[in-house]
């Protein structure tokens, strides 16, 4: 795992990328601190990372989206994948590296709120509190890039690809708003969730009887629930879009409410799409 | 030290691998001939744990390469078709993260790297980034980083290939020095490299093995078959010289004034190298040449399929010929 942390973190500055990103990175935080701290004299620098999480959209696909096109492009995945190394240590390996990335960036942004704590009383915990949070929401896009970038051997479609399914998580919590709440659409929504659930239990084993029958059980209860207490349903597709929903999170931490759930959401996040991009690999050799 | 059975990979319908079995003892080096398409290299991808096959299982050193993959891969070094070379690295670098992608220990870590490199002479290139590298540095540093760790498995798919003669005939040789400390499989579809660096070949062709000969056995079907003879005559005297000669005469085009020439293949098993001496000896047709030719892979191959080679031929693969 180190193996490949070092050579990642040595590809990032050995090429433009990594200056370019942090250049972009800190250019653009320094640009908010200045509008918010400096100009409105607001001591508050939690503000700023509300602000300039937006760059996350454009930074996480760049960032990430060399991680394993790149080498499926070279066909340098050859030698990872017949290396005596676990495939799980691999993708972790790139994960750290790009989040170390994030990690050495914001940490370069940590000297504005330092640069301005002489000249009065900053909410320190708040700010702690944001910065985590930041590192956090960071680790969950990073997580999305990774997976994108393991499903294509070209570094554009990576990239390109990442920022979409970014941006919807990022819109998600504006869209929910619009989404109906009735208890029929609920139904079906769930129906559908079930009818997903159960093609991944089909691929996954190959069992035409898994797939049919935990479709059949579920199709039983869905129905039993709608029957006897249809309430429950109220909702459940805002529920279950705003699970998605990473930025609304994100908000608790620059609004200095830290949540040990908010945390583990973010955690759980991140590991489901490392451990999917685990997945992607390990199926692509072993079928 | 290798044991594959019963292996086979299907893409769709499509199979690629059909049902291969072989093994190779140690020390051995096994060349995979064949035609493009053939099967090899996807034979080579799953010896090596990077893709998996549909069905069948390897071993390698006694692990299986589906159940132990990090135990498997320990005993293997991979060269791919494109060497795996990082372009931002130099060769050095290139070698050391190799090293510790492996877990070399770190105090030997150094002195490894500067045998191999010495041992395949490419020391002078050890600073250079490998995209600066020409093809056969770029073979070489890529044979250097499977090296590393001294697997006692090397698999290599066509080593020589892209590579001026010079560094062929150099390749060849670092491939044969390697026998004293590896196995090695190998992958090629010109015969006369296999027969020049293996001891036993395995031809493949549309995913099945056709056969598996000792290299001597493929040089004697390669300097019988065939030749080219220059005559010092008529091309009519030389063929009524020739006429109980049981081959195919083709006339050639002559290169000197007086002479004829003519190429000869063999119709039945015999030889019929003496069988041509003597025959020209009695008519007093002196010969200025006699040169075998090689027999290519195609006729190899036509010979194999059809039955001529008492090879450990499938039962299949008579059906395969009629396809």
């Amino acid at each position: 795992m180190t193996a490949i942390i070092k050579k990642e973190m040595r590809s990032y500055f050995t090429s433009m990328i990594g200056y370019v990103l942090l250049a972009g990175f800190v250019f653009f935080n320094a640009l908010m601190f200045t509008l918010v701290c400096i100009q409105y004299k607001a001591p508050d620098y939690s503000f700023v990372m509300s602000a300039s999480a937006v760059i996350f959209l454009v930074m996480i696909p760049l960032l990430t989206m060399r991680l394993f096109a790149e080498e499926s492009g070279k066909k340098t995945d050859q030698l990872l994948y017949t290396a005596p190394v676990r495939i799980s240590s691999i993708v972790a390996g790139k994960f750290l590296s790009a989040f170390l990335f994030l990690l050495f960036a914001m940490a370069i942004t940590m000297l504005f709120p330092l640069s301005v704590s002489a000249f009065g009383a900053l909410p320190a915990a708040k700010i702690a509190g944001s910065f985590l949070g930041y590192a956090l929401l960071g680790g969950a896009f990073i997580s999305v890039g990774m997976f994108v970038s393991v499903l294509t051997s070209s570094q554009i479609t990576a990239a390109f690809g990442t920022f979409g399914g970014l941006f919807v998580f990022y819109i998600l919590g504006a869209v929910v708003q619009a989404v109906p709440t009735d208890t029929t659409t609920s139904v079906v929504f769930v129906c559908l969730l079930l009818a997903v659930f159960c093609y991944i239990l089909f691929d996954a084993t190959r069992n035409i009887f898994a797939g049919l029958g935990t479709c059949i059980v579920g199709l039983a209860v869905i129905i039993g629930i709608a029957l006897k207490n249809p309430l429950l349903y109220d909702g459940v597709i805002v529920k279950f879009l705003n699970w998605f929903s990473l930025t609304t999170r994100f908000g608790n931490f620059t609004n200095g409410i830290l949540n040990l759930s908010d945390i583990v959401y973010y955690i759980t996040f991140t590991l489901a799409f490392i451990y999917f991009t685990i997945n992607v690999i390990e199926k692509r050799r072993w079928r | 030290m290798i044991q594959v059975k019963n292996l086979t990979k299907r893409y769709g319908s499509n199979i690629a691998v059909n049902n291969i079995s072989f093994s190779v003892g140690k020390g051995e080096i096994l060349g995979f001939l064949g035609p493009n398409g053939a099967g090899k290299t996807t034979t080579m991808n799953i010896l090596t744990g990077y893709i998996a096959a549909t069905d069948g299982e390897c071993t390698i050193n006694g692990y299986n390469v589906t159940e132990e993959p990090e135990k498997a891969k320990e005993h293997i070094g991979y060269l791919p078709e494109n060497p795996p070379l990082y372009d931002d690295m130099t060769v050095y670098e290139y070698l050391s993260f190799v090293s510790d992608l492996k877990r070399v220990p770190k105090n030997s870590r150094k002195q490894e790297i500067d045998d191999i490199i010495d041992i395949l002479k490419i020391t002078n290139m050890r600073n250079r980034l490998t995209k600066n590298l020409s093809k056969g540095y770029r073979q070489r540093a890529g044979l250097a980083g499977a090296m590393i760790g001294g697997p006692e498995v090397l698999v290599l798919d066509e080593p020589t290939i892209g590579l001026d003669p010079n560094q062929i005939s150099n390749m060849r040789g670092v491939i044969r020095g390697l026998r004293e400390r590896h196995t090695v499989i190998l992958s090629s579809h010109i015969l006369p490299e296999v027969s020049a660096m293996c001891s036993r070949v395995l031809i493949i062709n549309r995913g099945r093995v056709v056969a598996s000969e000792t290299t001597e056995r493929i040089s004697e079907i390669d300097g019988s078959r065939k030749f080219q003879i220059r005559v010092k005559g008529e091309p009519a005297d030389v063929l009524a010289a020739l006429a109980k000669i049981p081959a195919v005469k083709k006339s050639e085009p002559t290169q000197e004034a007086g002479t004829s020439e003519f190429v000869l293949t063999a119709t039945g098993g015999d030889d019929i190298r003496e069988g041509i001496f003597n025959a020209l000896a009695e008519k007093s047709l002196p010969m200025l040449m006699f040169k075998p030719l090689g027999a290519s892979l195609e006729d190899i191959f036509i010979r194999v399929t059809a039955g001529e080679l008492d090879a450990e031929t499938e039962e299949e693969s008579a059906n395969d010929g009629d396809n």
